[in-house]
């Protein structure tokens, strides 16, 4: 998990994306211990109010609950759910933005098209 | 009075507080009494050698009285400055803790030193009589007894309390209002022309300072003084501290 | 609960306000950050919340109690600032010792802990230390009693970058363990931010805000664009600072910006980025705000 200060992204969404990141990429497992509002305050030096905001955000989602009114744990399909929202995101906006650079750089649908055909070639190699 | 637990901790912290930045005074206090003794017998001893008939008068008594007056004025002067309020008010007390606690160092203070001096005084007779026994030319004016010592350290004491509550009293008005203070003490001094208003201070003085009984004068004066050590807290009351 | 509640106080120093109809009230077990320039009267309120200072008119509750002189208010408070004086001839060892007797909520342990932690010996006279071993040593004090409403007036002067970031992680970290009301006014808010949850900014003797840290980092943005597209599009703004250079402009205003606005504001190739905390408040507390120059670092 890592936090960009000067990001035009709040601290607590940040600290939610960075949980997010570590359950995509298996740091963090299903049902398994997520960090707490003082673990995540103490290593980034925020105040636990800011912490507990953006891990609050996960739970309002589903993606963390709390188990016996004490720990933060990682629900069960959180993965899941968590590529389900970042699909939604990567087709709303990274994939419009990429169109918008595109376009100040005179590149057209097909040479994307083609560029993205060879990128998949590599990544099946 | 009803006393909380927070009463009870500030009050506990400022006593203690006092007594450690104090505690030079205790220590170099005996050491020039004592010092004083013994120069004194050395004296004496001196003296007899070369047949010269002397006796030694109280030193320490006489010496220890004055030496713990100044002391103990300079003390009180310098609890009533601004930077010593500033000093304490560091810490969570009050006014009030603050009062109290500065009246209980005083009066611990006093006590103390007039004791220790009692002390030097008894090591002092002791002295004299060893060297009376070794030298019988020597002549031993010996009029002090316990009781007479244990009297006159109280009344000693009591005086004491009754000259700094006035000390402190004055010292609070003038610092918190300077000039009011100054003219009020200006005009008291300049009315001591006319005869009347001279004989009537007396007479009001001598009411509270000269007494007969031991018993009833300390009673009178400690009574005095803690009614002026109150009265010169006064100016404590609405004082902000400038930390 | 309401710890700090401030209804139009005010403070007088003669012919000069200190204090102008402040009004605020801060809830218990958080780090607010108390910010405004020098001369904005942020010492003066936390001296009147010490009790230390009477107030003029209006009033200041502490837990619903007057604060000056009264005793109940004042055994949980501790107040440290830069002329905070402790016996200057006294061994550290013993002002620990002297805290242990006064305050409450004292922690001696800690204390000790801490003293180690910042290599300051305890045979050290007060006298003795220089500036920054002064106010790590009442950093000590304000921590170790650890009082439930704490004033931290400027904690961190004359300490290096890198003791100031260690002191920042043991603050948050005895906060997470012992939780209570801390007031910080700094300076250097840049530092500081991520550490608060909410910021008072004082202007003049009164409060010009109170938000929580998020609003605050989201409150400004610098917009960077093609002049004939901004200027018009800022004229409807709130704006804080606006610098031309050549064919475009930098602009900062406040952000409430709506979707559509960030679309078209994108689609123009218009760079957008955060105004810091620090600089929205300078330019929340200046007389005459437009005209400042800004640098964008």
């Amino acid at each position: 998990m890592k936090i960009e200060l000067n990001s035009l992204k709040p601290i607590y969404i940040q600290i939610a994306e960075g949980i997010e990141d570590d359950i995509l990429n298996g740091i963090l497992a299903e049902e398994e211990q997520a960090y707490s509002q003082y673990q995540i305050a103490r290593l980034f030096n925020v105040n636990p109010a800011t912490a507990a905001k953006g891990i609050n955000l996960l739970v309002a989602e589903g993606i963390l609950y709390k188990k016996r009114g004490l720990s933060m744990h990682v629900s069960i399909g959180a993965k899941e759910m968590i590529q389900e929202k970042k699909k939604k995101v990567f087709f709303s906006s990274l994939l419009r933005d990429l169109f918008l650079e595109a376009k100040k750089l005179n590149i057209t649908k097909d040479e994307i098209k083609k560029m993205i055909d060879e990128l998949g070639k590599e990544e099946q190699e | 009075m009803r006393l909380d637990n927070n009463f009870k901790r500030a009050l506990k912290g400022l006593v203690i507080n006092k007594l450690v930045s104090y505690k030079h005074t205790f220590v170099v206090y005996p050491l020039i009494v004592l010092g004083i003794s013994l120069l004194g017998m050395m004296l004496t001893f001196i003296l007899n050698r070369m047949n010269i008939p002397t006796g030694s008068v109280s030193g320490v008594l006489s010496f220890g009285i004055t030496f713990t007056y100044i002391i103990m004025i300079i003390l009180t002067i310098s609890s009533s400055t601004r930077s010593e309020i500033k000093k304490r008010f560091v810490y969570p007390i009050n006014r009030k803790v603050y009062a109290a606690g500065n009246f209980i160092i005083l009066t611990i203070c006093s006590f103390m030193l007039l004791a220790g001096m009692l002390a030097a005084s008894m090591v002092e007779m002791l002295a004299a009589k060893l060297i009376a026994v070794f030298y019988p030319s020597t002549i031993l004016v010996d009029t002090v007894t316990i009781t007479s010592l244990l009297a006159g350290l109280w009344v000693t004491f009591s005086y004491a309390m009754l000259l700094l509550s006035v000390i402190y009293l004055i010292n609070m008005f003038i610092l918190r209002f300077k000039i009011r203070t100054a003219a009020i003490l200006i005009v008291f001094g300049l009315m001591f022309i006319i005869p009347w208003w001279r004989s009537f201070t007396f007479d009001i003085l001598s009411f509270f300072i000269f007494e007969q009984s031991v018993i009833i004068l300390s009673i009178k004066l400690l009574l005095t003084s803690s009614i002026v050590y109150w009265i010169g807290c006064l100016p404590l009351k609405e004082m902000e501290v400038n930390i | 609960m309401n710890v700090i509640e401030c209804r139009k106080l005010s403070k007088q120093f003669g012919s000069k306000t200190a204090l102008k109809e402040l009004s605020f009230t801060v809830n218990d077990n958080k780090i607010i950050g108390f910010i405004g320039r020098n001369g904005a009267g942020k010492t003066t309120f936390l001296k009147t919340c010490a009790g230390f200072l009477k107030p003029t008119s209006g009033e200041l509750t502490l837990w619903g109690e007057k604060v000056f002189d009264n005793l109940n208010v004042i055994s949980n408070i501790t107040f440290i600032d830069e002329e905070i004086q402790y016996e200057k001839e006294w061994e550290l060892g013993k002002i620990l010792m002297l805290g242990s007797l006064y305050y409450k909520h004292w922690d001696h342990v800690y204390a000790q802990k801490l003293l180690k932690h910042f290599e300051l010996n305890e045979k050290l006279k007060y006298s003795k230390l220089s500036r920054g071993m002064k106010t790590q040593f009442n950093i000590i004090m304000g921590l170790a009693s650890r009082s439930p409403l704490t004033l931290m007036d400027e904690p961190t002067l004359g300490l290096d970058a890198a003791v100031r970031k260690e002191f920042y992680s043991i603050l948050l970290k005895d906060y997470a363990e012992n939780p209570r009301t801390i007031l910080i006014s700094s300076h250097l808010l840049s530092e500081l931010e991520n550490l608060l949850e909410e910021i008072v900014l004082i202007h003049e003797g009164s409060a010009v805000l109170h938000k929580p840290i998020e609003e605050m980092q989201e409150y400004g943005i610098y917009l960077n664009g093609k002049k004939e597209i901004l200027l018009p599009f800022i004229e409807k703004k709130e704006v804080f600072s606006t610098e031309v250079l050549g064919n475009s402009v930098i602009a900062g205003i406040k952000n409430d910006l709506s979707q559509n606005e960030f679309s078209y504001l994108k689609e123009n190739n218009t760079d957008i980025s955060k105004i810091s905390v620090q600089d929205i408040c300078i330019y929340l507390t200046k007389s005459d705000r437009g005209e400042v120059l800004h640098e964008i670092g």
